[in-house]
């Protein structure tokens, strides 16, 4: 089954890592610029992850994450917010709207990785098999 | 392992676009704007430069970046008010920052530590002194890696109950368990103490905790990691056998605790961080301009990344749709009309529908030119200050747009103007003072529609032109006979005349006038006229007008001998059949046309191209032109064959270039049009610009390109 990842981010050069580091990982991705684009998403596909930055254009991760919060659909899927400071005010307060965690800025591709597979593996492991 | 080069180009793309927006609003401040979104915006700039950089591991833009970033940061949080002082530091960082990401792109060397200086300054700004420069970078993303891994396992015991809610929120334990397993040995006992009785169990609630034995040789930091999301809200600890306990929420152990705490988070320490948090998201909702939606500032919201080949590409092809149109029109004539009025009113519908895909088309390449207006403001600040004298900017008309290829070849040409104003328009601080004027001088940027062409206007209120001094330098450099009568207007023309700003004394000239006939030359050659106007004590105004686009032009199709011709409509005078008296032949100049009580100097295509077919021609047309400022030449045609749109395409791709053929046109016959650089034609005169003598080692022959 492949998991399908939203990659929210107004920098396209991030977009761009994010699209690259998770699509080479099995991940199918999309993306989009602002929170806004990013509903419009959400409303036509079904993802199981969202990964999103706070500090965006039109509409911002915070309110962004209210938003997916409100939806039946997305009530439990994971959100992981992309923060540059990872200070924990900011960590406490994306949770406080229903983050799942945060990935800090700038991120090594096998850190960021290691976060998304946390909440959202690839895949189902293998029963062990000797 | 992932390749970072491929990112560099959408990088450096995107700090184009954000040192751009990052100007525009440091413009905005100096302008006195404070408004909150204006700092807002320059902060996230500067946040996105930074964030790139750290991601893509170019440190020194990214430590640097990261000073400035922190500058902005208590500016817009209001720890820091913005002063006069600030507010140039700010500048000098940004031309810093656009200096070291000019470096990277072009992998070009700025001397390390040059930007120190400013480091410094920005850290002192923000009270950040203490700050080494190790902090500097770690916060610009240099993790330091290699945390030294034990080599023998080590067993970790780990007891673990997660918040009950913890599924709601997206995390899901059985993850974590795997992610565990994935470090080494793990052993996993489930503690179903918290289990309630079947029918009051919540499906998306968790009961269950969890104690592992996990043996690894991962270090500490690898196994904290794995619950960094959970450790907050969850029962968590984490020991090695020694007894060092490596992570402990203070929550002693994992049992004995209610399993619904953190539901009621109404009072107490609870209340008093909710407090704090709502404090926060304000600041963070304040920074978040969600709300203004429907404000006009909507930098890429809904913009579309194209590459510009792409663009040119469609323009391209557009053009030849326009001239396959003509080709078909050309069939259509009144008998058609008559015969099958239906095609002939679809060939009309056709012609609107193809004008404006057109139209659609060029606007995507059209830039308002507040993209080149926005970097004067600096300039002029920069030159106000070398010159000792006080100058105000003033732009009108930013939002017009205009084709990209026509703005990019207009900076230079602006700068030039500006740099003319302040250093010979405007007057020193005390001569100002003693003619009672503003000690502040002003230049006046402005741009404007009018038809289908841009005026844009660079006026100062300075001493205007020494029209004796223009003159009298004129004549010395015999650029005009000291008898010319002259208009005041044409006189003050004379500065743009190649040669004219070459004289030694120019720059004493109480006029202005240094490199304007670069000014001029550039304009041309963009289809554009120049023109100044001066009064005396009161300043002068140059005057720039331009195509929309460089990919059309108007122009007047005539032709000479086998050959036909795309005379540039922006440089046509006149056009007339003359009388035989009105020719005669100068000893310097050949031949010439009497015209408006001047000698204009004649040139013919035939001889000029060296395509003379031999056969004399009495029903001569002249087409009097514009070649340089104010200088006219007659262009001498046998043919006058219309006037058209024609889609300019370049010859030098498949021709090395030609001496007054400034490119190519494809007819609605499909035959090939060159077009004339009027300006050469009219510098080399008579002699003949392609024959086979003069014929500069690989340039084409006319006649090759026709054949």
């Amino acid at each position: 089954m492949t998991r399908r990842v939203l990659a929210v981010d107004d920098s396209p050069t991030i977009r761009s890592m994010m699209d690259v580091i998770l699509t080479e990982a099995g991940y199918e991705v999309l993306s989009a610029e602002n929170g806004r684009d990013g509903l419009g998403l959400l409303d036509v596909f079904s993802f199981d992850l969202i990964i999103t930055d706070l500090n965006m254009h039109v509409m911002g991760g915070l309110s962004f994450i209210r938003h997916i919060r409100e939806l039946k659909r997305y009530e439990s899927v994971p959100v992981l917010v992309v923060t540059t400071e990872g200070s924990e005010e900011i960590k406490e307060l994306g949770r406080s709207y229903g983050a799942t965690g945060w990935i800090t800025k700038p991120f090594e591709p096998e850190k960021f990785l290691g976060a998304v597979n946390r909440v959202c593996p690839i895949e189902e492991p293998k029963a062990e098999s000797g | 392992m992932l390749e970072l080069d491929q990112f560099r180009h959408v990088y450096f793309q995107e700090c184009e676009e954000l040192l751009g927006s990052l100007e525009i609003q440091l413009m905005a401040l100096q302008e006195g704007a404070e408004a909150d979104d204006v700092i807002q915006e320059a902060f996230r700039a500067i946040h996105s430069i930074k964030g790139g950089a750290g991601a893509l591991q170019f440190r020194r833009i990214g430590a640097f970046a990261h000073n400035f970033e922190a500058l902005f940061d208590k500016i817009r949080s209001g720890k820091t008010a913005l002063n006069p002082d600030l507010l140039i530091l700010s500048l000098t960082a940004f031309d810093m920052l656009a200096d070291l990401i000019a470096a990277e792109q072009c992998g070009s060397e700025i001397k390390p530590g040059s930007e120190d200086h400013i480091s410094e300054a920005l850290k002192e700004a923000t009270g950040n002194q203490g700050e080494s420069a190790g902090e500097d970078r770690a916060a610009a993303g240099m993790a330091a890696s290699g945390t030294s891994k034990p080599v023998a396992p080590v067993l970790y015991r780990i007891a673990f109950r997660p918040s009950p809610d913890s599924l709601k929120r997206g995390n899901e334990p059985l993850y974590l368990i795997r992610a565990l397993k994935a470090l080494g040995n793990l052993t996993v006992t489930a503690d179903q103490d918290g289990l309630p009785p079947l029918d009051e169990i919540d499906p998306q609630a968790v009961y269950l905790a969890w104690n592992f034995e996990l043996e690894t040789v991962a270090g500490p930091d690898a196994v904290s990691e794995i619950f960094e999301f959970v450790e907050d809200d969850s029962d968590l600890s984490i020991t090695t056998p020694n007894g060092a306990e490596i992570f402990d929420d203070g929550q002693s152990g994992v049992s004995d605790e209610a399993p619904d705490d953190g539901e009621s988070p109404e009072n107490g320490q609870a209340g008093e961080t909710k407090a704090k948090l709502q404090g926060a998201v304000k600041s963070l909702e304040n920074s978040n301009p969600d709300t203004k939606e429907t404000s006009g500032r909507h930098f890429g919201a809904t913009s579309v990344r194209v590459d510009l080949d792409r663009v040119d590409r469609l323009v391209n092809m557009v053009g030849e749709l326009v001239i396959a149109y003509s080709t078909v029109l050309q069939h259509v004539d009144d008998r058609l009309r008559l015969t099958h009025p239906q095609l002939a009113h679809e060939l009309t519908q056709f012609l609107q529908h193809t004008q404006s895909l057109q139209d659609s088309v060029m606007a995507i390449r059209a830039q308002p030119v507040r993209t080149i207006f926005a970097r004067m403001p600096r300039l002029v600040r920069d030159l106000a200050e070398q010159t000792g004298k006080r100058v105000r900017l003033k732009t009108k008309g930013e939002s017009t747009e205009i084709d990209k290829t026509v703005i990019e070849k207009l900076s230079d040409p602006l700068v030039h103007m500006i740099r003319n104003a302040i250093d010979h328009g405007i007057e020193p601080l005390e001569e100002r003072q003693a003619l009672g004027k503003p000690p502040e001088g002003t230049v006046t940027l402005s741009a404007e529609q009018v038809g289908g062409r841009i005026v844009i206007r660079v006026s100062d209120d300075g001493h205007g032109i020494d029209r004796e001094r223009v003159r009298q330098v004129a004549v010395e450099k015999n650029l005009i006979a000291p008898d010319t009568n002259l208009s005041d207007e044409e006189i003050e023309n004379l500065i743009f005349l190649p040669g004219f700003s070459t004289a030694q004394a120019l720059s004493d000239i109480s006029g202005r006038g240094v490199g304007m006939d670069i000014v001029y030359q550039n304009i041309q050659k963009l289809g554009g006229r120049v023109s100044i106007r001066s009064e005396p004590g009161r300043g002068s105004t140059v005057t720039l007008t331009l195509p929309l686009t460089l990919a059309v032009m108007e122009g007047m199709i005539v032709r000479s001998g086998d050959y036909v011709y795309v005379i540039p409509l922006a440089n046509i005078i006149q056009s007339l059949s003359p009388r035989p008296e009105e020719i005669g032949t100068l000893p310097d100049a050949g031949m010439v046309l009497r015209f408006r009580d001047e000698y204009v100097k004649l040139v013919d295509l035939n001889d000029a191209f060296g395509t003379d077919c031999g056969a004399a021609n009495d029903n001569q047309l002249i087409i009097v032109v514009e070649a340089d400022a104010g200088r006219a030449i007659g262009i001498v045609v046998e043919e006058i064959l219309g006037q058209e749109q024609v889609v300019i395409k370049s010859l030098d791709e498949n021709f090395s270039h030609i001496r007054g053929i400034a490119g190519a046109t494809i007819m609605g016959d499909g035959k090939v049009a060159l077009i004339l650089d009027v300006t050469v034609i009219g510098k080399l005169g008579n002699k003949r610009l392609n024959a086979s003598t003069a014929r500069e080692p690989g340039e084409t022959k006319l006649q090759e390109l026709c054949a």
